[in-house]
Parts: structure tokens; C-alpha cells; sequence
């Protein structure tokens, strides 16, 4: 089975400065590392604010991934690398430009910092959101309700827990925080969210800042294991979920509300597709007549009268 | 009092056999100048036994989606009776004559069903082309899709991609009907059932047969193309079917909504 890192966190957090040398090597270590641990499909994971104002006439995804492929790809044939948003969002009202955003993620979630925004976005955000990322190192201000959480599930919202959080040197948004109380809050945090779920459609991550904060799969398990997640149910938090996110926001930007897509490739084989092929007025799904199934069918009917 | 009295006459009739009679009687009643007789004679009504069998009437005209559905309950049983007939035969030994059983058995044939489906291209390309250049879409392409979801398929050829039922992945065929839960396809036999089947030799006895298949809807992917006349291209677009169990008349005014994939898959 394949597994997923849908969440390895880009260095800059806003449209106006651009990535520097050392960051990118960092980034690129990073992917090599939990290459290594065997984690093949990763997301890199661009977090904003939503005071911040998207550009008019900039490309909206900064991320350099086709850069970053070039340079991995020689040696590390298997990598499939896909982008992600992040909007922490403490008013709902100011999110307007979530359908620009769509041609230009692969993944799009959301960080609510309080209550009416958690349930607004599962409610109305319902065709927009792939992920809600709660953030699980500082104390929550709202109670997970069951009621509340299983609605999204049965939307299909994943649930995001980042592992990253509980290693030492995680620096947090949040000014004044020990490690201490970063750990404490986060174990109780994911109690919650485990208890409020069912554990299912959750999404374990590493939101790594640099190498060292990978962890391979087994040390994974063993941790949701503490959590009393068992060993069945946690390796589809790493496996299953995270595909079917990416399945959820592919079908989002190629298809019409999941009834008729565009092109006929298998969706759960080919999860990625190029950023050229997300101009919309292109018709990229074209196909010669003499491959397609009318040429086999009904063309040469044509033909023998 | 009416002229004619219709009812009284009509009364007598049951009585009595001959018009002139009863006309006879009832002016008998009414005349100013005659008996006036305030009362009318009825015979009692005679109840002949018939011993012979009511006659064979033309059909009783049913609805018709209940012939419809009659019909391809039929056919389908015919269907399986001619693949059990092939198998017979096949354990015995012995070659049967294919082309007359069919022609036998009224098992329909893809064919026939090719003027629907360029109908049906007809339609679609009316629907999602402009006017007078088939290479330019009218809208841009997540609009087409919204048409698409709420355009009919009857006459459309579907491939069978995905499913859940190994058995019917690479079927292919028109729809002929579309219900809620199923698409009803005609199939072509032999070398065309399937994409892979070209340069087969030796088929099963489902292939040799073709005809009708009802495929469910849920868990599975068709694939269907619209030509390009002009460039010798076809565009495709799949159909999820685990969201398209509606009724194909409801479909046009449904709201769509994403759910949880679980099912798609």
C-alpha cells in the first residue's frame, strides 16, 4: 500500500517574499528524508493567514514544485510531490477567493481558531475544503462535538493530526508556550478529536519544519497505539485517508460535484496530473477516434457497409 | 317528460328483442287517446349459460413501463436460455447453429441500436458545442460538466471502467434504458464485447450471445466519448455512477452535492 505525508510545511507564510537557498535545501531534505522512511507521496503544505490578500496578477501557488521534482526525481523515481493550502482563518466572512485557490492546490485545508468557524466550514465549505487541520499544540478554546465532526466526515472532510508537534524542538505559532505544554495539549487534543471522530477519517502528518522532526512508519503506529488507535485502524490514517483527500480534491477541480469527470483515467492510480493541465478552457481529456471506443464500435461498422 | 324516453327504452331492451316492438309499447303508454297503461311489463332476464371459452381478445394495453420492463425481463430469460443451450452443447460435442438460434430466440442486436446512438451524438453535441464550430466549446469547461450531469444518455456508449463486480469491467454497449439504480446496455458479440477481446478466437458463451445487460450504477465507472466531426477526435468524460442513482427525469433539476468518496470507489 502506498502511504501519504499530506503535510511538510513551506518555510515562507505570505506572497511577498520568495524562498531562499538554504530554505529550499531544508525543504528538499526534508522529502529525501521521509523518502527514505519509505513515505513515497508527499504534500507540501503552504500556510496563510486569512488577513493576507492574494495577488491579482501572480501565480497564487508559490510553491517551486516543479523544481523541486527536476532535482529529486533522478534518484528518487518513485516521489510524487503534491501542494497544499492551509487558510488559518479566524473569520469566516473574509474567505472569498476559495475557488481561485482551487485551480492552483491540489489540497485545500482549513485551520478554524474558533468555534463558529469549525462549523460554518463544515457546513457551508462542504464542496470546497478537503482537510480541516486543527491546531492541536495550543489549548482549545471549543469542545469537538460528535454531532458536529461526523456531519463532515459523512462529506467527506478528513481530520488532520500532525505528529510533529510532540517532538522537542517544534516551533509553535504560538509565543510563550513550553514544550512541555505543547505535548500536554496536544495529547489531550488528540483524546478529543479521536473521541469526537470514532477514529475514523483521520490523517496522521508530520508538518516537519526540518529533517530531524521525521518519523518513520512504525514509530507512528506506535504512537497512535498509545492513544489506544489500534494497529489496523492507524495504518489507515496513514494509507487510506490521505488518498482519499487527495481523490476528494482531485474530483473537486475535474469534476462536476462527483457525478461526471473529465477524462477517463483511473482516478485512484493516477492521483497527479501536471499543473498545465489545470487551464480549464483547455480540452485536455481529447482522443483519437481510432483509440476510442466509438472508432472500435461503430466506425468500422461504417466502414464494412 | 322527455320525447324519445330514452331510459324506458333502454330498459326494455333487455326484455324484449325486436326495436319496432318496444317502440310500439311505449307510444301505447304516451298516446293521449289509447289505454295509458300506468305500468310497463318486464320479462325476466334470460341467463344463457355460454359453455364455450371466452374468445382470444387482442391484447389488453398494459402501461408502458410495465411492457417495457416485460419485455426485457424476456429477452434476458431468453438470453439465458440460449447460453444454457450453448454450454449443453458444448458438453455434448456437438456445433450448434448460432445465427438462426438467435434470429429464434428474437435476441436484439447491437446493430440496430448504432442510428440511436448517432442521435445521440446528435444531441449532445448540440448541448455542449457551439453552433458553427465544433472545436470551440461553449462554455468553459466546468459548465459543461454541469450540463453534462443533467444531459440524458439514452443512446449513449458507455464503457464499463471501474466496479466493484469484476465481472463487467470492459463491457460496453448503448444504454436503451436508464433507471435509477441501473444503466440496461445493449452489447455487441464475440471480437467487440470487450476492449481486449480483438483477435480472440474462442469466446464464452456470454460473448457469443450479446444482447441485453442491466449493470448497476453503484460502485462503478463508465467512460463515454463525444465525437469532433471536423478533427477526428473525440473528447471523453466519465460518469461516477454512485452519484448518479436518480430517475434520469429528476436528474435534470437535482442539486448536486459532494459526499464522502468511501462509495465511489
Amino acid at each position: 500500500m502506498t502511504t501519504y505525508d499530506l503535510n511538510i510545511s513551506y518555510p515562507v507564510n505570505n506572497y511577498d517574499t520568495t524562498i531562499t537557498n538554504t530554505q529550499l535545501t531544508n525543504l528538499k531534505n526534508i522529502v529525501i528524508t521521509n523518502y527514505q522512511n519509505g513515505i513515497y507521496n508527499q504534500a507540501i503544505n503552504f500556510q496563510i493567514f486569512d488577513s493576507i490578500k492574494l495577488p491579482m496578477n501572480k501565480d497564487l501557488n508559490p510553491i517551486p514544485v516543479g523544481k523541486i521534482k527536476e532535482s529529486l526525481i533522478p534518484q528518487f523515481p518513485k516521489l510524487k510531490l503534491f501542494t497544499r493550502i492551509t487558510l488559518i482563518i479566524n473569520d469566516l466572512s473574509k474567505l472569498s477567493n476559495l475557488s481561485k485557490l482551487q485551480q492552483c492546490f491540489d489540497l485545500i485545508a482549513i485551520q478554524p481558531l474558533n468555534e463558529k468557524v469549525f462549523q460554518n466550514a463544515i457546513v457551508n465549505l462542504e464542496n470546497n475544503i478537503d482537510i480541516i487541520s486543527i491546531d492541536l499544540s495550543s489549548r482549545l478554546n471549543f469542545y469537538l462535538k460528535h454531532k458536529v465532526v461526523s456531519n463532515g466526515l459523512n462529506k467527506g472532510i478528513k481530520f488532520e493530526i500532525q505528529y510533529s508537534q510532540t517532538i522537542s524542538n517544534y516551533i509553535s505559532n504560538d509565543v510563550g508556550s513550553n514544550s512541555n505544554l505543547i505535548k500536554k495539549n496536544w495529547f489531550n487534543n488528540v483524546l478529543q478529536l479521536i473521541r469526537s471522530s470514532r477514529s475514523r477519517g483521520l490523517i496522521i502528518s508530520s508538518g516537519a519544519q526540518n529533517p530531524l522532526q521525521i518519523r518513520n512508519l512504525n514509530d507512528i503506529l506506535i504512537l497512535l497505539k498509545t492513544l489506544g488507535i489500534k494497529h489496523e485502524k492507524g495504518k489507515s490514517f496513514i494509507t487510506l485517508n490521505p488518498e482519499r483527500a487527495l481523490i476528494n480534491g482531485k474530483l473537486r477541480t475535474k469534476s462536476y460535484r462527483q457525478t461526471v469527470l473529465q477524462g477517463d483515467e483511473n482516478i485512484v492510480d493516477d492521483i497527479q496530473y501536471n499543473v498545465n493541465e489545470r487551464d480549464v478552457t483547455k480540452l485536455t481529456n481529447r482522443k483519437r477516434v481510432q483509440d476510442s471506443a466509438i472508432g472500435q464500435l461503430i466506425k468500422k461498422k461504417r466502414k464494412i457497409e | 317528460m322527455r320525447q324519445d324516453n330514452e331510459l324506458e327504452k333502454h330498459l326494455l331492451t333487455r326484455s324484449y328483442d325486436s326495436h319496432s316492438h318496444i317502440v310500439e309499447m311505449l307510444e301505447e303508454r304516451y298516446s293521449i287517446m289509447g289505454e295509458q297503461k300506468p305500468y310497463i311489463l318486464f320479462k325476466p332476464l334470460r341467463r344463457t349459460i355460454t359453455t364455450t371459452p371466452p374468445k382470444k381478445t387482442s391484447r389488453i394495453r398494459k402501461g408502458t413501463r410495465i411492457e417495457l420492463k416485460e419485455y426485457f425481463n424476456k429477452t434476458i430469460s431468453n438470453q439465458k436460455k440460449l447460453v444454457k443451450k450453448i454450454q449443453y452443447y458444448n458438453y455434448i460435442r456437438k456445433s450448434l447453429d448460432l445465427e438462426a438460434n438467435l434470429k429464434y430466440y428474437k435476441i436484439p442486436k447491437f446493430e440496430d441500436f448504432i442510428n440511436l446512438h448517432n442521435i445521440w451524438q446528435m444531441y449532445i453535441r448540440s448541448l455542449i458545442f457551439s453552433a458553427d464550430d465544433y472545436t470551440k466549446l461553449q462554455f468553459p469547461m466546468n459548465q459543461v460538466l454541469t450540463k453534462l450531469s443533467s444531459a440524458d444518455y439514452n443512446g449513449c456508449l458507455i464503457t464499463v471502467k471501474q466496479s466493484k463486480n469484476c465481472n463487467i469491467v470492459g463491457l460496453r454497449g448503448i444504454i436503451v434504458w436508464d433507471t435509477q439504480h441501473s444503466f440496461i446496455i445493449v452489447t455487441p458479440r464475440e471480437e467487440l464485447s470487450r476492449e481486449w477481446n480483438e483477435g480472440k478466437s474462442n469466446f464464452t458463451p456470454n460473448e457469443l450471445v450479446g444482447g441485453f445487460k442491466i449493470i448497476p450504477k453503484h460502485h462503478s465507472i463508465f467512460s463515454f466519448e463525444i465525437e469532433i466531426p471536423t478533427t477526428n477526435e473525440v473528447l471523453e468524460f466519465s460518469i461516477i455512477g454512485s452519484r448518479f442513482e436518480i430517475k434520469s427525469v429528476d436528474r435534470s433539476s437535482k442539486k448536486f452535492k459532494n459526499h464522502s468518496i468511501e462509495d465511489i470507489l
